[in-house]
């Protein structure tokens, strides 16, 4: 009974403060508060992704882009998170490699745009560099800093009940640090998605963040607005998804304290 | 499988110091297979340096344990796993059995704790009671043969402590195990010990041990029980001491 108007609450506002926000666009464009070629209306929008569909424009943008992300994403948690394990394990080690992670981690991978189209030319290789090297960083320093940070009690009890070696990685080191993984693992996520937009503006022909800058280059602000709207629910909607991992019932205790 | 008559537990002339902090001090003890020896102390005596050595998780800086069977400790709180169920932390120690033979002493195991229809249950999802029995369950488990207990009821409410004293003696009448229960809880160690040893002030030496004979389980108001507890806190200094050594229990007073 106390969940469904909490549920109902959920829903209801959030729509409240989208129709709020459409009609203050709307109200700009319709007086005329800003020129029209400085702000598109609705209307033109909602035209503009007419057009961008029906042309197939879109849906391989989206499928280009999300392909991107993945294949980069993927190489990431699948070299990022296995080191951060062995990192985090190796006092020495995460002491001697700490600040230069640190240092890659701050750097903008938009920096590396010249040396990805020069090591990688054109197509999906510099975005997929991009994407590897805007996520790497911060999942293995995640990784690391958690398995780190491991309450030396568990370490104890594996000792107590004989786990030694691969079965004491994959049954106590993984799962104790299983929660901040897949929360690293959304932070990331949001980090590439930021990324590729910026990352296909050059060395790309097609991409969502190729859309926006051809729509830029002919002077279409209502195709670009038609793929800001795009960015954006597809990165809400895989971030959704990702927290579907945090309903695991053997990591919800990560998050219930 | 546990076969007391091979347990042993014994520590020979332990000591050891963190850097310029003496902890502990030419200790000497052993204990009789079966047996439960509770440990007392003042806060900061070393009991828990006490028992990591007894582990084998810490090396004494001079002299040695002798130990002869599997060792499980018992944590005060956040011993289980939380990312396993009760019936996968309890398993833990069943690993070596057959699928067969682990699922029926998991279900004796969840049977005698009390805790039927929670083996699919996560430690976070019970009470802090229920926890503490489902830790003692894991460390009953199969073959152990000496079991540690750090302060294991110290987190919970007074009656739930109370309760589970009761649980403890019952369970070990059932399955019987060498015990070493630290505790700073005088009442407890006087109701759960067949012996005591009162720890001095750091460096901790055994400033006296006595034998409780009374059977267990006992009531807190047994005259056995307060008889035991006045010894401790007489010897603890909390307390004067009336003179009266009741027969209840046999002394042994050691200053090493």
């Amino acid at each position: 009974m106390k969940q469904t108007p909490r549920k109902k609450a959920e829903i209801v506002l959030p729509m409240i403060v989208i129709l709020i926000f459409l009609l203050i666009w709307y109200s700009i464009t319709y007086f005329k508060l800003v020129p029209a070629y400085q702000m598109p209306g609705i209307a033109d929008v909602a035209k503009s992704f007419k057009e961008e569909v029906m042309a197939g424009r879109l849906a391989n943008d989206v499928i280009a882009s999300m392909w991107r992300v993945t294949v980069g994403f993927v190489i990431s948690a699948i070299l990022g998170i296995p080191a951060g394990l062995w990192l985090g394990q190796h006092t020495r080690l995460r002491y001697a490699l700490t600040p230069m992670f640190n240092f890659f981690r701050f750097l903008s991978p938009l920096a590396w745009i010249p040396f990805a189209i020069l090591w990688f030319h054109i197509g999906d290789k510099p975005a997929v560099f991009l994407i590897f090297m805007a996520t790497f960083f911060p999942l293995a320093m995640s990784t690391m800093t958690a398995v780190a940070s491991i309450p030396s009690i568990y370490f104890r009890v594996a000792k107590d009940y004989n786990y030694k070696g691969t079965e004491l990685l994959t049954k106590v080191t993984f799962p104790a640090v299983l929660p901040q993984i897949i929360t690293a693992m959304r932070v990331s996520y949001g980090i590439a998605w930021v990324v590729i937009v910026a990352a296909e503006m050059v060395g790309c022909q097609d991409g969502l963040g190729y859309g926006i800058w051809d729509a830029r280059n002919g002077l279409r602000l209502d195709t670009a607005v038609t793929y800001m709207v795009i960015i954006g629910v597809l990165g809400m909607l895989m971030d959704r998804l990702l927290s579907q991992l945090t309903k695991l019932r053997n990591v919800r205790w990560g998050y219930e304290r | 499988m546990n076969d007391s008559k091979q347990t042993t537990l014994e520590a020979e002339k332990v000591s050891h110091n963190y850097g310029d902090i003496h902890v502990l001090e030419n200790l000497n003890f052993k204990v009789n297979p079966g047996e439960l020896v509770t440990i007392v102390g003042p806060s900061g005596c070393g009991k828990t340096t006490l028992l990591n050595i007894l582990s084998g998780h810490l090396r004494p800086v001079g002299g040695k344990v002798i130990s002869n069977g599997i060792i499980r400790t018992v944590y005060q709180q956040d011993g289980l796993f939380p990312w396993l169920t009760v019936g996968e932390n309890i398993s833990m120690g069943l690993r070596s059995m057959s699928e067969q033979e682990r699922q029926k002493e998991l279900d004796e195991l969840i049977k005698l704790i009390h805790l039927e229809g929670f083996k699919d249950h996560y430690p976070h999802e019970l009470s802090g009671g229920m926890r503490q029995r489902a830790e003692i369950a894991r460390a009953l488990a199969g073959e152990s043969d000496i079991l540690l207990m750090d302060e294991p009821f110290s987190a919970l409410d007074y009656q739930t402590r109370l309760r589970m004293r009761r649980e403890l003696v019952r369970l070990l009448a059932l399955r019987q195990r060498t015990v070493i229960f630290v505790t700073h809880d005088i009442e407890e160690a006087a109701q759960l010990a067949d012996r005591v040893f009162v720890l001095s002030k750091r460096p901790a030496t055994i400033s006296r041990e006595f034998i409780i004979r009374s059977p267990k389980p006992r009531n807190l108001t047994d005259n056995a029980v307060i008889a035991a507890m006045k010894a401790i806190l007489s010897q603890l200094g909390l307390q004067p001491w009336d003179g009266n050594t009741s027969h209840i229990f046999d002394e042994n007073s050691k200053t090493n």
